[in-house]
């Protein structure tokens, strides 16, 4: 039907357009596994961060919880008590013993003012104005100071370089995380020394807790999850990382190193 | 006819040399453009230049024969070395690229080896196996582009049209590079230079896709 030439050509056309066909299927293939690829990542990532962002808020509740708790046991325990003792004191005064009432009311006065202080302590450790003002190490300062005064620890504060100041918010996050780690060590660690590192190099701002108490095994989390997690959510936040080493009878140590550059950037 | 269609095609993927040649101009000192299409313009100014060379041998008969042949091998080590460098600059880096470099240490001594042994029959050989080399290190980047986080937007990405064009041209044309020889010296010419029109063809289709990934790269920029 055809002659040989007409027949090689039309060979010749069939091979081409197969090639173009199949350059253009694997080019489409390529591109829909790909993109299909990259819908499901685009997903998997959203999830992760509505993940992330749901554990930072009920973390951010739990922390909020555990403020109002700490409040509430400090008035009940301590400032409710001296404030009861006091009323008593002025209830049971008696214009028959004068010497009585005023010993009574001396001790009343010094109650009162005790509770006073208590109050503008909690007051001043709840507040972020200390921190918003006078920095990082000054609000450290004052932390240690209040905690030198129970007498039942020994604060040691040690600061190995230039400060470098950050941002308010970011300084007052990091400030909550020295707080909860006291805390936990009030709470749970037995200590009488407790140290806090603070080492500013050039990328990053490294801050550790040292106790020397009972120290506990990390795995265990039943008694210290919430405060470690509070703590590592926090860090977190910082776009840093949190990094908790303790055994059974060698106390515990709490390392945070946060971005100084990301920081500054932000200022 | 045969004759006149293999020309046409010839002339066809010498004009797209020239386009991406004239193109890719736009890579020089240009900062703006990724990092790994810096420099790719010597690609299609070595290419240019094996054409021109090619004119001069072919339809001027200024350049003897054998000295062509000579400069044809030393580019196919250029198109081996330049292409499988390419290919390691842009697939991400991770253990697996050491042992596609291997590849190309295996590869570069046997290319070496089929160029300098004085058979004809052994030439061909060294294109085939350039062209099997490099379908391996293209394989081996659609490979890492799927295991690794999908982040790029393919359509817009210089490298991923440079890697397909690279695939398309050797791929196609490597049962020619391999039974060329033979075909030349048993079948009739025409239909020959039916089968050969092949070679035009990927190669054409290859600087094609340079020339889409040099536009993508300058897009970019002004983006």
């Amino acid at each position: 039907m055809f002659n040989s030439s007409t027949e090689s050509i039309i060979i010749l056309i069939i091979v081409c357009t197969i090639l173009i066909l199949l350059l253009i299927t694997f080019i489409s293939v390529i591109v829909y596994r790909y993109q299909q690829k990259q819908n499901a990542y685009f997903k998997n990532m959203e999830q992760l961060k509505i993940t992330h962002e749901n554990a930072l808020l009920i973390s951010q509740i739990e922390i909020q919880e555990q403020t109002f708790q700490n409040i509430s046991r400090e008035i009940h325990d301590n400032i409710g008590q001296k404030l009861s003792l006091a009323k008593l004191h002025l209830n049971t005064l008696s214009n028959s013993a004068p010497e009585k009432t005023i010993q009574k009311i001396d001790e009343s006065i010094s109650l009162i003012g005790e509770s006073i202080n208590d109050l503008s302590d909690i007051g001043r450790s709840m507040s972020s104005e200390i921190i918003l003002n006078n920095g990082l190490i000054k609000a450290l300062e004052y932390e240690r100071a209040h905690l030198q005064k129970s007498g039942l620890f020994n604060i040691n504060l040690e600061i190995s370089s230039n400060m470098i100041f950050l941002d308010a918010k970011k300084e007052l996050l990091l400030f909550r995380i020295v707080q909860e780690a006291i805390h936990n060590i009030i709470k749970h660690a037995d200590a009488s020394i407790i140290s806090i590192k603070l080492h500013y190099s050039n990328s990053l701002l490294s801050l550790e807790i040292i106790d020397n108490g009972k120290g506990f095994i990390l795995e265990d989390n039943s008694e210290h999850g919430i405060g470690i997690l509070n703590m590592k959510k926090r860090a977190d936040t910082l776009k840093g990382k949190c990094v908790i080493t303790s055994k059974p009878g060698s106390g515990a140590s709490i390392k945070i190193e946060i971005p100084i550059y990301e920081q500054n950037k932000s200022l | 006819m045969n004759e006149a269609i293999f020309s046409a095609f010839n002339i066809i993927k010498n004009v797209i040399y020239i386009i991406t040649f004239l193109v890719s101009l736009n890579l020089i000192k240009n900062k703006n453009i990724p990092t790994y299409m810096r420099g790719f313009y010597w690609y299609p100014v070595i290419a240019n230049l094996m054409l021109l060379l090619h004119i001069l041998e072919k339809d001027l008969n200024l350049i003897p024969k054998e000295f062509f042949r000579e400069l044809n091998l030393v580019s196919l080590l250029f198109h081996f070395t330049f292409l499988c460098l390419f290919i390691f600059k842009v697939i991400p880096k991770n253990n697996s690229v050491k042992y596609l470099k291997l590849v190309f240490f295996l590869f570069f001594p046997v290319i070496i080896f089929f160029i300098v042994t004085d058979i004809i029959h052994y030439e061909v050989l060294a294109f085939a196996v350039t062209n099997f080399g490099l379908i391996i290190l293209c394989i081996s980047y659609y490979y890492q582009l799927f295991k690794n986080t999908p982040s790029l937007n393919l359509l817009k990405d210089p490298s991923f049209w440079i890697i397909t064009g690279v695939l398309f041209g050797m791929s196609t044309t490597i049962p020619v590079s391999i039974i060329g020889g033979y075909l030349f010296n048993n079948i009739p010419r025409d239909i020959f230079l039916s089968v050969a029109v092949i070679m035009p063809l990927g190669y054409g289709v290859m600087h094609l896709f340079f020339l889409k990934a040099i536009l993508c790269s300058i897009r970019r920029q002004k983006v």
